[in-house]
């Protein structure tokens, strides 16, 4: 099991899917129709086509950071983060994060990051920054 | 969105006062819901607590969504930001609550964005999490980028 990132400049894992329709619809309700389930919808919004939801790739940010710092890190952990660029069906999505700094936080220690989703065309789907509790000595792992 | 509807939405935005209580939704977070929060973001389940499933957090960040969408017209409406604090898991078969109210809005690149402020609870008392949603009233392919 490798420790958790915890040194400035150090770069989590990065967690990569292929967006499909499929995951597209199942994120929104069922029978739902929008922008990011309808291609109607989308083009009639000026959209080339349906759009993924930028909530779907806060959920890989945060896998990322279950799987670097483990379940006992969840609670406590902040993102904060812009949509920036579209993701449309067939599009790959790797979430990426950067350590910027570590403070002591009780008996633990509080990670800030940068994290961010590029797409396979290199634009950033979203980005912002995370704050992760971190308890001390812990190992890193999907626990 | 037609041009009559386009000055509704106008009309809405301009007259939709800060500090508006949204009021609140509540929902159950059913075995269902959270295996197609699952299957559409690919995680991996935690692992139970305490004999209890555990949905994961990340199933929360909409929650400010659903509750905009019972108040507001938002199937032309983009995300454009979002802050999240998670204070506790959620337990799959809870019910959630969610409330908020409207803390800013405002016009930039020619879209209109409004601010809200979002608490998930659950129906033991725990405030799940806390967060900040920034969404484009009506997205405008014309406007410039937040």
């Amino acid at each position: 099991m490798t420790p958790p990132s915890v040194e400035p400049g150090a770069e989590l894992e990065p967690v990569s899917r292929v967006v499909t329709l499929e995951d597209m619809l199942l994120f929104e309700p069922e029978g739902e129709k929008n922008i990011h389930t309808d291609d109607e919808v989308a083009r009639a919004a000026g959209l080339p086509a349906a759009i993924a939801a930028g909530v779907q790739f806060m959920s890989y940010i945060f896998d990322m950071l279950h799987r670097e710092y483990g379940f006992q890190s969840v609670e406590g952990t902040v993102l904060d983060v812009r949509v920036r660029e579209p993701v449309f069906a067939g599009d790959t999505v790797t979430a990426r994060g950067r350590v910027t700094e570590v403070q002591a936080d009780g008996s633990g220690r509080r990670v800030s990051l940068e994290v961010w989703c590029e797409t396979q065309r290199g634009g950033h789907v979203i980005a912002g920054t995370a704050q992760v509790p971190v308890a001390g000595g812990e190992a890193g792992g999907v626990t | 969105m037609a041009e009559g509807e386009r000055q509704k939405a106008d009309q809405a935005f301009h007259e939709l006062p800060i500090g508006t209580d949204i009021g609140s939704i509540e929902y159950t977070l059913s075995e269902e819901r959270v295996e197609r929060h699952l299957k559409a973001t690919h995680q991996t389940p935690y692992p139970e607590r305490g004999g209890e499933r555990l949905a994961p957090v990340s199933i929360l960040a909409s929650d400010g969504i659903w509750l905009a969408e019972a108040r507001f017209d938002i199937s032309e409406s983009v995300h454009a930001g979002q802050r999240l604090e998670v204070l506790n898991i959620p337990i799959v078969g809870s019910r959630v609550r969610v409330s908020g109210k409207v803390v800013d809005k405002f016009e930039k690149g020619g879209r209109q964005f409004v601010v809200m402020d979002v608490v998930s609870e659950d129906d033991r008392g725990r405030v799940l999490a806390r967060g900040r949603m920034t969404g484009v009233a009506r997205y405008r392919p014309e406007g410039g980028a937040p």
